[in-house]
């Protein structure tokens, strides 16, 4: 699936604030899966994520006259679909799991000493894999905040004026948490580092 | 965008300093986690969800909008609907009359826009007159708007550069009026304001304000002037010189107020930010205050001042803030 540049996203917010379908359309299929897979990192279930991104497109149709002046259409949804996210959650606080589900890959991968400066590029798939979900374990670690913004900026590629309007913070809050975030990496690496140096002498 | 992205450079420069003062060999591992962590996820998101399940979406998107049958469709722009009409007509004669019966009772079912909380809106209006809209405000206007009429209703806060004409430009705002030829000028009237007053500040031309239900009370209001109606004075006061600056500082995303209750501050931050904020007594709410915020980052820089001031502190709910006392 193509990402949306964000010129191609302000004239879709354009021909959709004059009732343009196939431009509806357009943004839709562009941005449906990075959307879902974001939402599910609040609900943590497609099927919910899937409900609440088209809920967002509904919203987006129906406040269509007044798009014309928004500046960043591609942190508009993102907002959308965070807020309605959060809504869901704190309505439905004791049906959530309350744990989240750490794959056994991830597990292995932290019991490997992988590098990541790794200039070559030529790590296999399967490393691939491993370093996909040995991150993904890293940053579910992270404060709620630190995690939501290292994401919006690494995962959906936003620029921090945009994270700031989808987070409803200043940009300055912002390069903080994702700095602390990479703070806290580190300090995760070196503790799993320590951990695997003990189990390799014990 | 070319504006933004040099925002980005800016704002990015703490996040290279954080990698420059990093020893080189542990720079070179976060680094690489850094860069892989962006594209680990492009490919990651490619694989979770098929083009069918997007198709598969998509269309029960359609059915949820009713985008399949026309005649549900509430358009927000006469031009497209009407071509469609004028279509139908040369197609099927028996369908005209239904056509002409329906399009009738559109024209007369009024345009309504409301503002969403967060944002604000410009638009022309057929007239050539111009209209920004502060957050969460409503207007209506009939179908034949710049046609047979210029009469617009507003509740909430906006500012107009009217296009001068012969047709009268009437501006309803709960219960006053506000009739001029070709000026400029800002209404404040919210439904939800202790006592739904209506402000008035014209920037340019004059302009006739009354009472709708006592319209022989009319003042006249010349450029820098401001006068109000509300449920406590009936008559329009008397017209004051006002400064326009505070009257539009919404327009460039300021925040004035001039002797405002709280509640009626928390009310425009609610707005303005689309948060909810509520409060611990109710006499929280009716201490006054005055503050002029140049561009406030977030509500919560406005909230921590206004406190500090008056002795309160706030609290985090899950959707906005609490005041309470200290």
């Amino acid at each position: 699936m193509d990402q949306l540049k964000d010129e191609r996203a302000v004239e879709l917010f354009g021909l959709i604030a004059v009732s343009d379908r196939k431009a509806f359309d357009e943004f839709f299929r562009k941005s449906y899966a990075t959307l879902v897979v974001f939402g599910c990192r609040y609900v943590k279930d497609k099927q919910t994520a899937s409900d609440i991104v088209q809920e967002a497109f509904i919203k987006l149709w129906n406040n269509r006259s007044s798009l014309k002046d928004v500046e960043l259409p591609k942190s508009y949804l993102y907002r959308t679909v965070r807020n309605l996210s959060l809504n869901y959650i704190r309505d439905n606080a004791n049906t959530q799991p309350g744990l989240e589900l750490i794959s056994d890959q991830a597990v292995a991968a932290g019991e490997e000493q992988l590098s990541w400066a790794d200039p070559t590029e030529q790590s296999d798939d399967d490393d691939t894999q491993k370093r996909l979900s040995l991150v993904k374990l890293w940053i579910s670690q992270l404060p709620e905040r630190q995690r939501e913004a290292f994401e919006l900026s690494r995962f959906e590629g936003l620029d921090h004026h945009e994270i700031a309007d989808v987070m409803n913070v200043s940009a300055r809050t912002v390069n903080n948490h994702i700095v602390e975030a990479l703070k806290n990496i580190q300090k995760i690496r070196e503790m799993d580092e320590k951990k695997n140096v003990i189990a390799g002498h014990g | 965008m070319a504006k933004m992205k040099k925002h980005t450079d800016d704002d990015s420069r703490e996040i290279s300093e954080f990698f420059r003062e990093l020893p080189d060999n542990e720079r070179m591992e976060m680094l690489g986690i850094w860069n892989k962590s962006g594209m680990l996820h492009r490919e990651a998101t490619a694989n979770e969800i098929t083009d069918e399940e997007t198709e598969d979406a998509l269309s029960a998107l359609h059915n949820k909008l009713n985008f399949d049958s026309q005649q549900n469709e509430e358009p927000t722009t006469s031009a497209g609907s009407s071509s469609k009409i004028a279509g139908r007509l040369t197609y099927f004669l028996a369908a005209a009359a239904v056509a002409l019966i329906a399009f009738g009772a559109w024209l007369y079912t009024p345009v309504t826009i409301t503002v969403p909380a967060g944002q604000t809106l410009a638009m022309e209006l057929r007239d050539g007159s111009m209209l920004t809209a502060n957050s969460g405000t409503t207007f209506e206007y009939s179908r034949l708007f710049g046609i047979t009429n210029r009469n617009i209703s507003i509740d909430g806060e906006a500012f107009f550069e009217v296009r001068s004409s012969d047709v009268p430009f009437i501006a309803n705002a709960n219960g006053s009026v506000t009739e001029v030829l070709g000026t400029s000028f800002n209404i404040r009237s919210w439904s939800t304001d202790p006592d739904r007053e209506t402000r008035l500040n014209v920037a340019s031309g004059r302009v006739k304000f009354y009472p709708q239900s006592f319209p022989e009370s009319a003042v006249e209001l010349t450029e820098g002037h401001s006068s109000r109606i509300s449920d406590v004075i009936k008559k329009p006061a008397d017209p004051v010189r006002a400064p326009l600056s505070y009257a539009i500082a919404w327009r460039d995303n300021n925040l004035a107020f001039s002797v405002q209750p709280l509640s009626v501050i928390f009310d425009e931050l609610e707005r303005k930010y689309d948060v909810t904020i509520e409060w611990s007594e109710p006499e929280i709410a009716q201490t006054t205050l005055s503050t002029f915020y140049t561009q406030p980052d977030n509500v919560e820089s406005v909230l921590a001042d206004i406190c500090t001031v008056k002795g309160l502190t706030f609290s985090q709910t899950s959707t906005g803030y609490r005041i309470s006392r200290k």
